[in-house]
């Protein structure tokens, strides 16, 4: 790329207008909306409930306090439910993409045949409200023993989210370059080769992306963890939270702590791999 | 290595086997969707007051029931404000800030800002829900919330009641879901835009085209794969929303909320109308699927008109 | 990016090798839950620990592993929405806890044991004693009928505690309003409330959300309650006589609640609030008087930094209030002794009056022993209106759904939406279709 024409002032990093600074603050200024409501609940996990009471949700801490933690974790088993969270969403996430990438090789290099039709009738995996599958799987998990057993949401989720990253990843994989597979093939390789030596890279960040979106929202799952987990020691981190709620009372200051502890770990996640998620979901679909 | 003529042909297009791959996830949607929901259908038959209650034949009742409930009409009513929330508004803010920050930040303060930018426009995704909706009841607390306090501070004397009159209920919920569904979006669109070659760019630059144009002409169809797939998911996540009505409004004040999940949830746990509630699910579900149907042929289509 | 088979390889190993870590370790952790069979007791409530009757329950797990030193005991917590909603479902399955604690009311309770969810209790409520602590209107909720209706039938659950709604009120603000002595009749209390307003303070302290926004409803109730006698209360309760809502006390009710509405007594904008919130809001010192039960004593005690006071509505036939929560053992249970061990433990004198020292308001206990004078006090207070047979209990009991139904309807009139006669004639309506369904069973 030769450039000899007309200067390219975007390319200058020195240069930086006061329009500049000022799309800057509007971008800081969206992330400052987007961050106010968590520093709430900060607030609200360092105060004592008397202090809270008094003088309302917004007001600073009088004084500075563990009391709504140590409170918390008095009540709830959260290393136990953070094991829970953390197994089923690892092995959901990882297992729902391996089952994604074999069915969407199948669709979008296999081409096989009414791949469109098998697309749309796995996309309605994701279309089912829970409300609908939740009688159902719980009689289900009841009879092969499942029950109240963390391996219950796992086998669920791995399907729900394995047809969502199946979507996805067709359609990235029947734009991937045929000249490629087909070269693969003349060297004598199998389709099982070919999708571990040829297509996985090349889709690798793609795949990452499903992995880290499939943990978080996982993670984050309720409703259906709620019936077929009934048994507290199956519990996961969001339902934990939840048997804080009383029907006549409630502490809201360890609710804000319970809230800031069950948070942790997704932001930690999340600030490990949001690198990878740059690269992009479509990524592999590139020339 | 002797080169085994092994005609490419039928190696990549022996499609039978390419069905085996296929076979996990068709064996687990079958258990984990598709007999549930028949058998979702099926209770859809019957009155039945759930756990081990007499189902008593209805027959079509239940649904000739719902297409004259007011309430079930009132819920689709507020899933089209769902989807302006969920779909519309942070696509469109979702685009402008990931080119705003990709394209034009960028280049000015460099990725380390940018990143961090990004993963503060995320952190609402990764919330759980349970914690979002008990974080924004308090700022939409109408005499001690954050939102009526900067009002106040800003001289509006009078806020509205957010969560508790009817007529503005819905869109302090919608509120809430543009602020937790803006970061998928914009992480989306931001690597999307690493595949759009800068060479188009300057090229259109050198034309003498402005920013907008540029956007308009040369970001916007070339992310269009992203576009569509966002708007997809974007959409039937808003037809099924659930958690933040839930934890928000209950489906209040005076029913103005209500939602079709959450309408079917009441009618499982609450009312114990089992079999009216698998009614409300499954034309939930055929409305999801036609919605859905409609955009993926429409995508379908606009592909094979792209020039390969 | 060489792509080499490596790699590729690595990936898969990974994958597999974690999966099968998982599922060990999984399994390990899986075989402890709910593997006890008969040797493990299985207890499940929602009790929070830190209440009167949390810390009751946490001695009488002490006296039951003393009583069976070999038994393994599982004291498990959910939350009351989680049990509520997972009951019906989970209790038909094998692997049930042994004792489970369980909400009252048709709805939720009177459905468990129309169903066969839950075991009759009868005999063994008669062999223990526990009719004889339980007396009254106490046991209203504890027995259901075949339909699942309470207040008559077979014993399928066993309350510890009792539950009254009163009017907690701010000294200080009712002394700057003027009021110098709590009002002793409806007239009085409108007209303290009126001085209230007078001086620029919303009397009580309200709230109306459909997600735990019950002051409202309670408001209204005891508005209902403080006309209504024993009959009239258990025709509408226990779905005896058809009730007419455009008669007294109903009507009578629903018009004085619009009165007070327009007048200012409760507040604006209630729609959006919860019950927390109404308790911070009076808490503050925003707002003179909360309604509430027992449930927020002990905050109010520990966190009022203001002279406060209670009383029941003045001037009331009846007043709102219950006995707590239920035991209950679930049918598919398999170690039935020790689950009504574990029931007889909850109501013995140490347990109870344990309770009791707390603020619980237990059924079985002696007020007397009750240390502090506040406390002691309090409890009395209910122990007076339960010989007296004047608790309405709470309105929501009667038929399915009644729950969001009247929480609807107090929005509406909350907000000015709904007029006394519309309320009145939709009440009628759903209560009436509500009780077609469940009597036709």
């Amino acid at each position: 790329m030769s450039a000899t024409l007309a200067p390219a002032p975007r390319s200058s990093r020195r240069r930086r207008t006061p329009l500049n600074w000022l799309m800057l603050a509007l971008a800081v200024t969206v992330a400052v909306l987007m961050a106010a409501p968590f520093l709430l609940l900060v607030l609200n996990a360092f105060k004592t409930g008397a202090d809270y009471s008094t003088n309302g949700p917004l007001a600073w801490p009088t004084t500075f306090t563990f009391e709504a933690f140590t409170s918390y974790l008095s009540r709830v088993d959260f290393p136990r439910a953070l094991w829970n969270s953390v197994l089923s969403s690892t092995v959901i996430a990882f297992a729902g993409t391996a089952l994604a990438l074999l069915a969407s090789y199948a669709i979008g290099i296999g081409r096989i045949r009414a791949n469109t039709a098998i697309t749309a009738l796995l996309l309605v995996a994701t279309m089912v409200p829970h409300e609908a599958l939740i009688y159902p799987l719980f009689y289900g998990a009841q009879a092969t023993g499942l029950l109240n057993s963390i391996w219950s949401i796992v086998v669920v989720f791995i399907v729900l989210w394995a047809a969502y990253g199946t979507y996805i990843l067709s359609s990235v994989m029947s734009t991937f370059p045929r000249e490629v597979l087909e070269a693969a093939a003349i060297d004598g390789a199998g389709r099982w080769r070919i999708l571990w030596t040829v297509v996985f890279p090349i889709v690798r960040p793609t795949l990452t992306v499903l992995v880290v979106f499939t943990f978080i929202w996982s993670w984050n799952e309720f409703y259906i963890p709620l019936i077929l987990l009934g048994d507290p020691a199956s519990q996961t981190v969001p339902i934990a939270l939840s048997t804080l709620r009383g029907q006549h009372s409630i502490d809201i200051t360890v609710v804000n702590a319970g809230s800031l502890l069950s948070l942790i770990p997704t932001l930690v996640f999340f600030l490990i791999f949001q690198r990878t998620i740059s690269r992009g979901v479509t990524a592999g679909a590139v020339k | 290595m002797a080169a085994r003529l092994r005609s490419p042909r039928r190696s990549l297009e022996h499609r039978g086997a390419y069905w085996l791959y296929l076979l996990p996830l068709a064996a687990g949607f079958v258990i984990v969707v598709a007999a549930p929901f028949a058998m979702n259908v099926y209770t859809s038959l019957f009155h039945w007051k759930g756990g081990q209650a007499p189902m008593r034949w209805a027959g079509l009742d239940n649904y000739l029931t719902l297409f004259t409930d007011e309430t079930f009409w009132r819920s689709f009513q507020n899933s089209v404000a769902m989807i302006v929330a969920i779909t519309v508004i942070p696509t469109i803010i979702g685009i402008l800030l990931a080119a705003l920050l990709f394209d034009y930040l960028g280049r000015r303060f460099g990725d380390r800002a940018i990143a961090v930018l990004r993963a503060t426009y995320y952190l609402p995704q990764i919330l759980p829900i349970a914690v979002a909706g008990f974080i924004w009841s308090t700022i939409l607390n109408t005499q001690q919330g954050s939102l009526s306090l900067m009002l106040r501070s800003l001289g509006i004397q009078d806020p509205p009641d957010w969560l508790g009159d009817p007529g503005i209920a819905v869109y302090s919920v919608m509120l809430m879901l543009v602020w937790l569904q803006i970061g998928y979006p914009v992480v989306i669109f931001m690597s999307a835009l690493q595949r759009v070659d800068p060479e188009l760019y300057e090229a259109a630059e050198l034309d003498g085209a402005g920013w907008w144009r540029r956007f308009q002409a040369i970001t916007i169809p070339q992310i269009r794969p992203e576009i569509f797939v966002v708007v997809l998911t974007a959409t039937i996540a808003a037809l099924k929303v659930f958690a933040p009505i839930l934890i928000l409004t209950g489906g209040g004040p005076e029913n103005s909320t209500v939602v079709p999940s959450y309408y079917a949830y009441r009618s499982f746990f609450e009312l114990s109308r089992v079999g009216y509630g698998s009614t409300i699910a499954t034309v939930m579900s055929l409305v999801i699927f036609i919605v859905a149907a409609v955009m993926l042929t429409w995508q379908h289509r606009e592909t094979r008109k792209e020039p390969r | 990016m060489r792509v080499t088979t490596r790699n590729a390889l690595r990936g898969v190993v990974g994958t597999v090798a974690a999966t099968a870590v998982a599922v060990s370790l999984a399994g390990c952790a899986g075989s402890d839950a709910g593997e006890g069979g008969d040797k493990t007791f299985t207890i499940l409530q929602y009790e929070n620990p830190e209440t009167a009757q949390g810390q009751g329950w946490q001695l009488a797990l002490e006296l039951f592993k003393k009583k069976h030193p070999d038994v393994e005991v599982d004291f498990q917590t959910t939350s009351f929405d989680a049990a509520r909603q997972n009951a019906k479902i989970t209790l038909t399955g094998g692997d049930v806890p042994d004792v489970i604690e369980f909400n009252k009311g048709n709805a939720d309770g009177g459905q468990l044991a129309a169903q066969g969810l839950l075991a009759p209790l009868t005999d063994v409520a008669k062999e223990r004693g526990w009719d004889e602590k339980i007396t009254g209107a106490m046991q209203a909720f504890a027995q259901y009928d075949e339909q699942g209706l309470a207040g008559s039938g077979d014993w399928y659950g066993v309350p510890n505690i009792g539950e009254y709604v009163m009017f907690y009120y701010n000294k200080e603000l009712f002394a700057e309003a003027g009021i110098t002595e709590e009002p002793t009749d409806l007239d009085e209390f409108e007209a303290a409330m009126d001085k209230l307003l007078a001086a620029g303070i919303t009397p009580i302290s309200s709230s109306a959300a459909t997600s735990q926004g019950f002051n409202q409803m309670w408001v209204w109730y005891s508005l209902v309650s403080a006309g209504a006698d024993r009959t009239s209360i258990d025709d509408f309760m226990f779905l005896r006589e058809p009730v007419d809502f455009s008669a007294s006390p109903w009507s009578d009710a629903a018009e004085r609640f619009q009165e007070w509405i327009d007048k200012g007594y409760v507040g604006t904008e209630l729609g959006g609030l919860n019950f927390e919130q109404a308790t911070v809001n009076f808490l503050s010192g925003d707002k003179a008087m909360l309604i509430w039960n027992q449930g927020e004593f002990a905050r109010i005690r520990e966190q009022a930094d203001f002279d406060w006071g209670y009383f029941t509505l003045p001037g009331a036939n009846m007043q709102m209030g219950s006995s707590g929560h239920l035991w209950g053992v679930p049918a598919n249970a398999t170690n039935k002794e020790l689950a009504y061990d574990w029931i007889d433990i909850t109501l013995s004198e140490e347990v109870q009056n344990k309770i009791g020292q707390l603020g619980g308001l237990p059924l079985a206990g002696d007020a007397s022993t009750i240390e502090d004078e506040l406390t002691r006090e309090y409890t009395e207070r209910f122990n007076e209106l339960l010989d007296a047979d004047t608790l309405s209990f709470y309105p929501d009991y009667p038929v399915p759904g009644f729950l969001d139904f009247i929480q609807s309807g107090m929005q509406a009139m909350s907000n000015g939406n709904m007029t006394a006669d519309e309320w009145t004639a939709e009440l009628q309506k759903f209560y009436d279709e509500g009780r077609d369904v469940a009597l036709a069973g």
